[in-house]
């Protein structure tokens, strides 16, 4: 038992370092993601982006699980970044409106998803 | 025991940031998931298999006998699944090539069954032709459509259900095979293809 303790008191110190090392990088990439990308719902808004043409606010509140005010304040805040367009127009008589992902707005999807996956890598060292 | 609860508690905050990176990048798989599912039904290309199928009823129409009545409808459904495999990879381009072969799986695992069955119904009714045939194919083309349209947007629902309608049509008012199969193959498609192209995108 006294040898198990003294064995790990020894390790001990080459250990530490490591570990370290483990969070000091991944705080870096923490430091660096972009708060405009990192909430859930405009993460969501401009991951369904990236894969479509352009979405309808009705079709991204359902894939989204949103309220119309949540959606609305959300897309507004990526609309004054440049990371969304908005087009507003009617369908028939019905107000419809559409949302298309910016070169900026992938870019910055891009970049984010990056910095989660040199997160995951630093955090595995 | 101190410096093993160190360690433990010195490695936390790594693996809540690891674990919480891992949960944020399925968040945007899934998400990409859905709504390349959902915007992948190609709407131009429905109009231009709506427009083989009219093109194919016609050939069809003037079949000398059973057999190439069928090859000729056969040959129609070939070109038809190729142009719609096609249009669907070329619309969902946008996703990546990560994407493309995930929507083209969910939607094929959904119509390979009808397509199988109805196979399997044509070789064994082979005999009944244009009057059984036609009946078989638009209902369980319906099936499969109406089944994929839980992965995809309301039209490509509603034109499973009016593919459901004309097939039982076809079934009970037999006679009219080429009819109904330029009504349902060749007009639902034109129809719906436009209804689709002008609120999802081609």
């Amino acid at each position: 038992m006294a040898n198990r303790a003294a064995r790990r008191a020894e390790s001990q110190p080459t250990d530490r370092p490591q570990a370290e090392d483990r969070t000091q990088p991944a705080a870096r990439e923490t430091r660096a993601l972009d708060p405009l990308v990192h909430d859930r719902v405009r993460l969501g808004l401009l991951s369904a982006l990236a894969v479509s043409d352009a979405l309808t606010f009705v079709e991204l509140r359902r894939l989204l699980h949103t309220t119309d005010g949540n959606l609305s304040v959300h897309a507004r805040k990526l609309e004054e970044a440049g990371y969304v367009t908005c087009t507003k127009g009617f369908d028939g008589r019905v107000p419809r409106t559409d949302y298309r992902i910016t070169a900026a707005g992938r870019r910055g999807l891009e970049s984010y998803l990056r910095h989660m996956e040199a997160l995951i890598r630093a955090t595995r060292r | 025991m101190r410096p093993e609860r160190d360690e433990s508690e010195r490695t936390r905050p790594a693996l809540v940031l690891r674990e919480h990176a891992a949960d944020d990048l399925r968040f945007i798989r899934d998400t990409m998931a859905q709504a390349s599912g959902r915007s992948a039904f190609p709407g131009v290309g429905t109009m231009v298999i709506g427009a083989v199928a009219l093109a194919a009823s016609a050939w069809a129409a003037d079949a000398p006998g059973a057999t190439a009545w069928l090859a000729r409808w056969l040959v129609g459904c070939v070109l038809s699944m190729a142009i719609g495999a096609m249009s669907m990879a070329f619309k969902t381009r946008a996703s990546g090539p990560l994407f493309v072969p995930g929507v083209l799986r969910r939607f094929a695992l959904v119509l390979t069954p009808p397509i199988v069955a109805g196979a399997l119904l044509t070789v064994r009714f082979q005999s009944g032709g244009r009057d059984v045939l036609p009946g078989i194919w638009l209902l369980l083309y319906g099936v499969g459509l109406t089944c994929g349209g839980a992965l995809s947007v309301a039209a490509v629902r509603a034109m499973g259900i009016a593919f459901m309608a004309i097939g039982a049509a076809a079934l009970f008012v037999p006679g009219h095979g080429d009819l109904w199969m330029a009504i349902g193959f060749g007009g639902l498609h034109v129809g719906f293809g436009a209804w689709i192209a002008r609120r999802h995108g081609g």
